[in-house]
């Protein structure tokens, strides 16, 4: 039964890559000079800064759900509920941070508000300062620069909810007498309780897994997913393993208490809704307030990205000390071509990217077809084994590749792969298996498998209906999934730190190298590559998604 | 036997699908099979196709066992209910696919694929998309997708019923003409008694997962071996009546010669002699049902036998008139409590007495009324 080979390949593949390598961190955490001892938790749960860091990154996360929650929220009930001009493209315009690698989208906010961005500068030259008014470093910073792009989340879950909200349920409230505000807090808001919670336990989970922010801002500040690297290039291994299970737990246990919330809470509307109606804005002072309050804040949301591309303009040297850069030119990106210090991470991250998302397609497929069309036991492992990588911080995932893949024991099923080409692209196409399936699986739903059926009685076996009905209506589907994957592999920064080597380091590795030699326009140009690509990319996937918004899984 | 299905059983949890089914197939034949929704008829198909797997029971094909065999190794060719077109695939490809499948050179793809077209009057849609098509063009598309394989037996899951009633029966007409040419093996699933009647040389009725009776149309409508095949072979009146006591003690066989049993309100009718063994098998005092069909009731003056009551609803029906009477005191078991009567000439109008009985010849149909379910 080829059938059963192939549930049994599926299976043993995720467990080796999914599951496995999390053994070996569990088991150096607790397996101290060749002896069993818990003495790395005990030191843990004793140590200051180690206690300070666990708490860090719980308090950034439930700071960064209320902040983003304060600002996607009320952004998006101006662009959805009222009518004025410009709603449209800025609109579309807040929902952009979303498609941006958060290095980047990090780096931007550095270059406006950092202690030497152009906005702290325009305001310290304004007040007559001596020194910057702020400095962006720690927990606060974390926390701004978190809202500043996980409000997205927000932003689009509500204004998603708003659209499929009955309007005849508040209408109904207004013609019972309710007033505005108590139609609000009453009706609608309760019924986007739904939306809010998938979007807190989104914002969440990617907090918990931030890495770049809190490394490029957090200073002294401590939270996990830093500690762990640190404890890592530092060496003190069983240290790093043991932080490493605390944010794996920690994930999982807000994952659980989170989904739990969730359980039956989907209010499905009874009959067929109408949606509500946009309101055109009737007294004098709001129509004018309303579209600047909107308008501008998608201005300033998008204000560091525009930085962002005006520092790709600055020639080395030329922004030092003054408020805006003195000359701009396309140095930067020539360089891209000529200097195969900036091109060969390009090159590499576009080589990486694609392979591990090749792999992704044809191995999710196999997964979507397994979980959609199979009759076996362990279904229901199966999806939790093929999800799992959406659950933990990337910093998780590439400790355990790291520690898994660094021994040769081929009956065991390690090889040495740290420090070869190889291992990133491993990184990543494991942290997408859960998009690119979720992808799939979402489209063998969508077709009859009867079609399948169909084939068969046509005369043709398993692997010509997979080639020859399967894969063609899958394909717009997962290709779209396919083109998430290949995104964020290529911005991918979290797990390439820990794990990259100085020849296949990728397009974000560079970024942060040029950073440190205070190139600011080498690392801005590249930060628009990357985000070109991407935009590239949705450009082209755009045409292929009918509707919905795809969200992937939690970024560092 | 082309085919012969012996002792399948398809269970799905709790659920009896498919119970100890027994069918046999002659080579040519078009045999249907008809039952009310949920009775098991698509996985019976299923279970011939090969796309599910008996729980017990075999399936032979041309004297070789194909139990065990794939679907694509039996090679049967298939029209589903919803048509199962490739949406990504235009007219040509859909028709191509299992002759592609079989890897015939590209001119004999061309020719067999027009050929098959031709058959459903469809030549030149080739390069349309499917989902341009009207309904009843994807479904002749699908019937000219599984013919193009000229497969040995043609199996189809109620290919009619998603198309509106005047097209349904023009394809009906089509369908039976083609099958008919080609000489075609062909068992055919529906819920709709009158399609099954028009299209089959024999139907088989299917009730709970199992073969209740398998015969000609004819046979089928004029000896139903039980209530559910009579009533599922189109209208008739259900009558329940006793056998009336005599002296105590009596037995059966001493019932005398005629076999006579009693309407609700009292009234005797006397069986036609191919009751008499449905007759003896009735116990004295348990109930049974007369079945009649409304063509074998008759207004009638005679005698005794005739019920009495008044003409509640006329309505022309073409070659007939169909009529309601109200007989007072006279239980008549499901529909409108009212007796039915098929005429070929216009009779009495609404609000005429008038007195009905058996027409001479009439068959009646005797059962015992608690024959499980109805
Ligand atoms: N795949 C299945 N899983 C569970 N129950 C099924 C399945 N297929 C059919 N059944 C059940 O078997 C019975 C017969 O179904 P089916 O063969 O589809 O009937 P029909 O085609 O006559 O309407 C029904 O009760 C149906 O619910
Ligand atoms: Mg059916």
């Amino acid at each position: 039964m080829s059938r059963a080979w192939l549930v049994g390949g599926v299976f043993a593949l995720l467990v080796w890559l999914v599951l496995y390598p999390h053994l070996f961190v569990l088991g150096d955490s607790v397996w101290i000079d060749g002896a069993l001892s818990l003495d790395g938790y005990r030191r843990f749960f004793t140590t200051p800064a180690e206690l300070e860091a666990l708490w860090g990154s719980v308090w950034i996360s439930v700071g960064s759900v209320i902040l983003s929650a304060l600002m996607g929220i009320p952004l998006a009930f101006l662009f959805t509920r009222f009518d004025f001009p410009g709603r449209t493209i800025f609109g579309a315009l807040a929902a952009l941070p979303v498609l941006l690698p958060p290095l980047v989208g990090v780096i931007a906010f550095m270059f406006l508000y950092g202690e030497s961005g152009i906005f702290t500068r325009s305001a310290q030259a304004a007040l007559g300062l001596e020194r910057p008014p702020w400095r962006l470093v720690g927990g606060w910073a974390i926390l701004l620069v978190h809202a500043y792009s996980m409000y997205v989340y927000f932003y689009l879950f509500t204004a998603a909810g708003l659209a499929r909200l009955d309007a005849s349920a508040a209408e109904a409230a207004e013609s019972l007498g309710a007033g505005r505000w108590r139609t609000l807090t009453r009706v609608t808001l309760p019924m986007l309780a739904p939306s809010f919670l998938a979007a807190s336990l989104l914002v969440f989970m990617t907090s918990m897994a931030s890495f770049s922010a809190p490394y490029i801002f957090g200073g002294g500040f401590r939270v996990l997913t830093t500690q762990i690297f640190a404890s890592k290039v530092s060496g003190q291994v069983t240290m790093a393993m043991v932080e490493t299970v605390v944010l794996a737990t920690v994930s999982l246990l807000f994952l659980w208490i989170l989904s739990r919330f969730q359980r039956g809470r989907e209010f499905a509307a009874v009959g067929k809704g109408v949606a509500a109606a946009r309101t055109e804005i009737r007294s004098t002072w709001a129509r004018v307030l309303i579209p600047v309050v909107g308008i501008g804040a998608v201005l300033v949301l998008l204000l560091p990205h525009l930085t962002l591309v005006l520092v790709s303009f600055v020639p080395e040297g030329a922004w030092t000390i003054q408020i805006l850069p003195t000359r701009y030119d396309l140095d930067n990106y020539r360089g891209l071509f000529s200097n195969p210090q900036l091109w060969v991470p390009i090159w590499n991250s576009l080589q990486m990217a694609t392979i591990a998302t090749a792999a992704n397609l044809v191995f999710c497929f196999l997964i979507a077809y397994l979980l959609v069309r199979g009759r076996f036991r362990g279904k229901g492992a199966l999806l939790t084994l093929t999800m799992l990588p959406w659950a933990l911080p990337g910093t998780v995932i590439a400790v355990a590749l790291a520690v898994t893949f660094s021994a040769n024991q081929p009956w065991f099923g390690r090889w040495v792969l740290v420090g070869s080409f190889w291992i990133l692209p491993l990184a990543y196409f494991i942290r997408n298996i859960p998009l690119v399936a979720q992808a799939a699986i979402a489209s063998f739903r969508q077709y009859d498998p009867v079609l399948e059926e169909a084939s068969q009685s046509l005369g043709a076996g398993w692997t010509e209906t997979m080639r020859r009905v399967a894969v063609p209506l899958v394909l717009p589907g997962l290709a779209v999934g396919g083109l998430l994957a290949w995104v964020a592999a290529l911005g991918e920064f979290v797990s390439s730190i820990l794990l990259y080597t100085h020849r296949s380091r990728p397009i974000s590795i560079e970024i942060l190298s040029q950073l440190r030699a205070f190139d600011f326009g080498a690392a801005a140009a590249l930060g628009v590559v990357l985000a070109a690509l991407m935009t590239l990319a949705f450009a082209l996937g755009g045409r292929f998604v009918r509707g919905g918004v795809a969200t992937g899984p939690p970024r560092g | 036997m082309i085919l012969e299905v012996a002792g399948a059983t398809r269970r799905f949890g709790d659920v009896v699908a498919v119970d100890r089914l027994d069918l046999g197939l002659r080579r040519g034949e078009f045999v249907t099979l008809l039952g009310p929704s949920g009775c098991g008829k698509t996985t019976a198909l299923r279970l011939i196709a090969g796309f599910e797997t008996p729980d017990a029971g075999r399936i032979r094909f041309e004297d070789t066992d194909v139990t065990a065999w794939s679907p694509q190794r039996r090679g049967f060719g298939m029209v589903f209910q919803n048509y199962a077109l490739f949406p990504h695939l235009n007219v040509f490809e859909n028709v191509a696919f299992g002759l592609r499948s079989r890897k015939r050179p590209a001119e004999e793809i061309r020719s067999r694929v027009r050929e098959a077209l031709e058959r459903v009057d469809l030549d030149g849609y080739q390069e349309r998309a499917v989902q341009a098509l009207s309904g009843g063009q994807q479904q002749r598309v699908a019937l000219a997708r599984a013919l193009a394989i000229e497969p040995a037996l043609l199996l189809l899951d109620e290919p009619l019923s998603n198309l509106d009633q005047a097209l349904r029966v023009r394809t009906r007409a089509e369908l039976r003409a083609l099958v008919k040419e080609l000489e075609i093996t062909a068992l055919f699933v529906t819920h709709d008694q009158e399609e099954a009647f028009d299209l089959s040389d024999r139907v088989a009725v299917m009730r709970d997962g199992r073969i209740r009776q398998i015969g000609t149309p004819r046979e089928l409508y004029e000896n139903p071996v039980e209530r559910f095949v009579a009533a599922f072979m189109g209208r008739v009146n259900v009558f329940p009546v006793r056998v009336p006591t005599g002296r105590a003690g009596e037995s059966p066989a001493s019932r005398g010669r005629e076999p006579r049993v009693e309407l609700s309100n009292g009234l005797r009718w006397t069986l036609p002699g191919d009751q008499m063994d449905a007759y003896e098998r009735l116990e004295p005092g348990r109930g049974g049902v007369l079945l009649v069909r409304p063509e074998d009731l008759a207004f009638r003056d005679d005698s005794d036998r005739a019920l009495s009551g008044m003409v509640r609803d006329r309505r022309f029906r073409g070659a007939l008139t169909l009529y309601q009477v109200e007989v007072e005191g006279l239980d008549v078991d499901g529909g409108s409590g009212r007796v039915e009567i098929a005429s070929a000439s216009l009779g009495p109008s609404a609000g005429t007495r008038v007195r009905i009985g058996p027409r001479p010849g009439a068959r009646l149909h005797l059962f015992p009324s608690d024959e499980p379910g109805r």
